[in-house]
């Protein structure tokens, strides 16, 4: 066993070091090997190595209970490492406490200070600092336009909607100039269009003001609109860090690409492997053609993992490394595109993406058709995700 | 075949139904309030209506002296009435034929002036014999005290049928026989002073449990819930045990050769013992002691509200943990902080036995003479004005209160 995962190991790597550009920006924030546990037992975090370069954008993406709220708690130094240290602008920030970090923060539940204006709690991180009156008034102008509030300064908190207190908790957190902002969940009590204005908004305020931002939300999407690089947490660790095209075209692990958008996921057991490409014998009497990404050796089980948007029904003859016949369970009309759902290779599901669902009415349910899709878009990854979760 | 549920109604039609339903609901909902309001009507308007009216209502000597009262009832109270009241006077004391309401008018008279009761039956017993038409001269002659213009005057101010007499007398004034207002003298000016002190005492006791109940609620808020259900416990155990029993136990810890008292002096902190009861420290100990959950449990509903997250922001936005916890914190417990004082100020105001049974004679509230002239001599009058005295000056400090909390304030208020 121990064998096939440093097997897994070793290919992870090889794929790291042939496709990620490696980041040249010298590491701002470091964490280095930190754990955390809260009963002695379990680890919360584990074994988290993570730099952060200055002005990037990085999201820590996870389910809940994967460990990235905690992280971002350590950092903000609401929360102290069991082990490991972390180092921010070159200090270790062990010994430094959470009011000297000068980190601005945003929080979930915008956190605003209920009996003070806008204007108030905006100018409150100046007001503490021992800012002058004058210059706290010009600072909290200037921020309260660069969150399009301007003019509302007078308000209280309760009299502004979600979106505008979330505006508000923003401007507070970049006005003082903080070296480094964090954001816990910002959107996830907004709806699903105020999320896509404000995302663009924060995207936007980080390129004016370069600040680094680190970022914490399970919503794949946002992280994948927002980021400069995306580490994907779960189970307490990182189980893979990239750009967000890099995360999600190329996953190195079951976890990550089941995580990050949608995969078909067919099991199966390695029966030839030739340099980067491998022969994987799916159900009795398939096999198909993938990438070896982390597979172990000729034997072992695997998963292959194929996006829908990358397969073909019915094609054209010809070129395709792989084609499985596959019975139609559902069509799904999506507007913009349709899903058909198949079975193939020992009933396990497969769904197809058809991008012009026009084409999708030439297709009935109970039908056998073709699915094919070329070997280098598929990826076969360690088996279960279970696996890919442990440390 | 069925009508559409969508078929129109006519206007008046919707309006008239949608009225049935509104009264339907208000009726349903007097039915619920009902019991309640029936039992406060009793309970708690009606008395406090019998005390307003037993404060002002003074029927006892008209009742006995009507011819004396007409008599008088144009005297300027500058000298001594004419010689007409004096007959009056002996015609309405010859006429007695209810000793019992006698017995209430001299009562009456001797609440304003000390001896009058003796003087009324004294004069009473003689009536039939004294000559009318020098009627001032001969009661003079009785008795010193009727050549006295004040004497006069306590009959014309107990002419009824309302009198500001108890009223005038729980803020230690009365009127001369001239209807002038004025202060009564410093030996007997009682209730400015009892008043003072009960409010001193409810400011003390307020600022205690303050002082005292936030940092509980504090704790109580911000520990696993598990640790504070077991404190929650702790704090609401005063309100298991009967005032009575709690009161007696503080006098048994707080004695001279008490436990209190015992520990101090086997920690070596004093040599002789403290006094610690019978005095003001006692008091401000044991009523701080049983009003303590009314401050702690509005500001634990208060805070429990509130969570880390403003906290945590401010420090992460640079405020030293103790500056974050005096400009956010705090200021987002003002309503509870505003409900917990005014809940324990008010309560105090009333207190009784505590004071009663722990402090000295220095340190009795005006609930105390309240219950003294209630209980013991029976100046019902006297008792209600203190009440209604009481009543005002909580509805006062209320409202200037509630003024100052202004926003910050429990809705309520």
């Amino acid at each position: 066993m121990a064998g096939v995962v440093s097997a897994l190991r070793a290919n992870a790597l090889h794929e790291t070091e042939m496709d990620a550009a490696p980041s040249t920006a010298p590491a701002f924030v470091e964490f280095s090997d930190v754990c955390k546990s809260y009963d002695g037992e379990t680890l919360a975090v584990a074994h988290v190595d993570l730099a952060i370069g200055k002005g990037e954008f990085v999201t820590l993406l996870g389910p809940s209970g994967s460990g990235k709220t905690t992280s971002l708690m350590m950092l903000a130094g609401f929360e102290a490492p069991t082990s490991g240290d972390i180092v921010l602008a070159g200090r270790s920030v062990s010994r430094i406490p959470p009011h000297k970090r000068n980190i601005g923060m945003v929080f979930q539940n915008y956190a605003l200070f209920p009996h003070m204006t806008v204007a108030e709690n905006i100018g409150f991180p100046l007001s503490v600092r021992g800012v002058g009156r004058e210059t706290v008034r010009q600072k909290v102008d200037r921020a309260l336009a660069l969150v399009r509030l301007s003019g509302l300064g007078h308000r209280r908190p309760t009299e502004l909607s979600g979106g505008q207190q979330q505006r508000v908790a923003v401007a507070r957190a970049v006005v003082f100039e903080p070296d480094l902002v964090l954001m816990d969940e910002p959107l996830g009590a907004l709806d699903k269009q105020l999320r896509e204005q404000l995302q663009l908004e924060i995207k936007r305020i980080h390129s004016d003001l370069g600040v680094t931002i680190v970022y914490v939300t399970h919503d794949q999407s946002e992280a994948l609109t927002l980021s400069d690089r995306i580490a994907v947490f779960n189970g307490g660790g990182i189980r893979q860090i990239g750009t967000p095209m890099e995360i999600y075209e190329r996953p190195l692990n079951s976890f990550v690409a089941q995580f990050i958008g949608e995969s078909n996921r067919l099991d199966g057991r390695v029966i030839s492997r030739n340099g980067d490409r491998c022969r994987v014998q799916i159900g009795a009497d398939a096999t198909i053609e993938a990438r070896a990404v982390a597979i172990g050796d000729v034997g072992c089980s695997t998963s292959v993992t194929i996006r829908p948007e990358h397969v073909v029904i019915n094609p054209p003859p010809g070129g395709w490394d792989n084609v499985l016949t596959g019975l139609i369970e559902t069509i799904i009309y999506h507007g913009d595109h349709a899903r058909a759902q198949l079975r193939v290779a020992d009933s396990q599901v497969f769904t197809v993406k058809i991008s012009d669902p026009r084409n999708a009415s030439a297709l009935k349910t109970g039908e056998t058709v073709q699915a094919a899709w070329r070997a280098s878009d598929s990826r076969a990854l360690d088996p279960d995700p279970a696996a890919g979760a442990a440390p | 075949m069925p009508a559409a549920p969508s078929a129109p109604l006519g206007g008046r039609q919707l309006k008239q139904r949608l009225r049935r339903i509104q009264r339907r609901q208000a009726l349903r909902a007097f039915a619920l309030l009902a019991p309640l309001m029936l039992f406060l009507a009793v309970n708690f308007l009606l008395p406090i209506t019998l005390m307003f009216v037993r404060s002002v209502d003074d029927p006892d000597v008209r009742r006995v002296l009507p011819r004396t009262l007409a008599a008088i009832s144009n005297w300027d109270g500058l000298a001594l009435p004419s010689n007409e009241a004096g007959a009056a006077l002996l015609a309405d004391l010859g006429a007695v034929e209810n000793r019992e309401d006698l017995s209430r008018a001299a009562n009456r008279l001797n609440y304003d002036i000390n001896g009058f009761r003796s003087l009324i039956f004294r004069t009473a017993r003689s009536a039939g014999r004294i000559d009318a038409t020098h009627a001032m001269d001969a009661l003079g002659a009785l008795d010193q005290r009727w050549k006295d213009i004040e004497t006069w005057g306590a009959v014309k101010r107990a002419a009824g049928p309302t009198t500001s007499f108890y009223l005038l007398g729980a803020l230690d004034m009365k009127k001369n026989a001239g209807g002038e207002i004025h202060r009564v003298g410093s030996e007997r000016a009682v209730f400015t002073l009892v008043l003072a002190r009960t409010l001193w005492i409810s400011l003390w006791v307020t600022l205690l449990c303050l002082l005292l109940g936030y940092p509980v609620a504090y704790l109580l808020a911000t520990i696993p819930s598990n640790v504070a259900n077991i404190l929650m416990i702790l704090v609401l155990l005063p309100f298991w045990t009967s005032l009575l029993v709690r009161t007696t136990a503080w006098v048994v810890l707080l004695q001279t050769d008490g436990p209190v008292n015992g520990a101090l002096r086997w920690v070596g902190l004093i040599d002789q013992p403290l006094q610690l009861i019978f005095n003001r420290v006692g008091v401000y100990i044991a009523i701080t002691h049983v009003l303590l959950p009314f401050m702690v449990l509005p500001l634990y509903s208060v805070m429990k509200s509130l969570g880390p997250t403003t906290m945590r922001a401010a420090i992460s936005l640079g405020a030293h943990p103790f500056t974050a916890f005096l400009r956010v914190y705090v200021p987002q417990t003002m309503p509870g902080v505003f409900a917990g004082t005014l809940l324990v100020f008010i309560s105090a105001i009333g207190y009784y036995i505590t004071p009663a049974l722990i402090g000295g004679a220095d340190d009795q509230m005006l609930s105390y003479f309240i219950a003294f002239y209630t209980n013991e001599t029976t100046n019902w009058g006297l008792a209600g004005a203190l009440g209604v005295v009481l009543l005002m000056m909580t509805a006062v400090l209320y409202l200037i209160y509630s003024r100052l909390a202004g926003g910050a304030g429990p809705r309520w208020a």
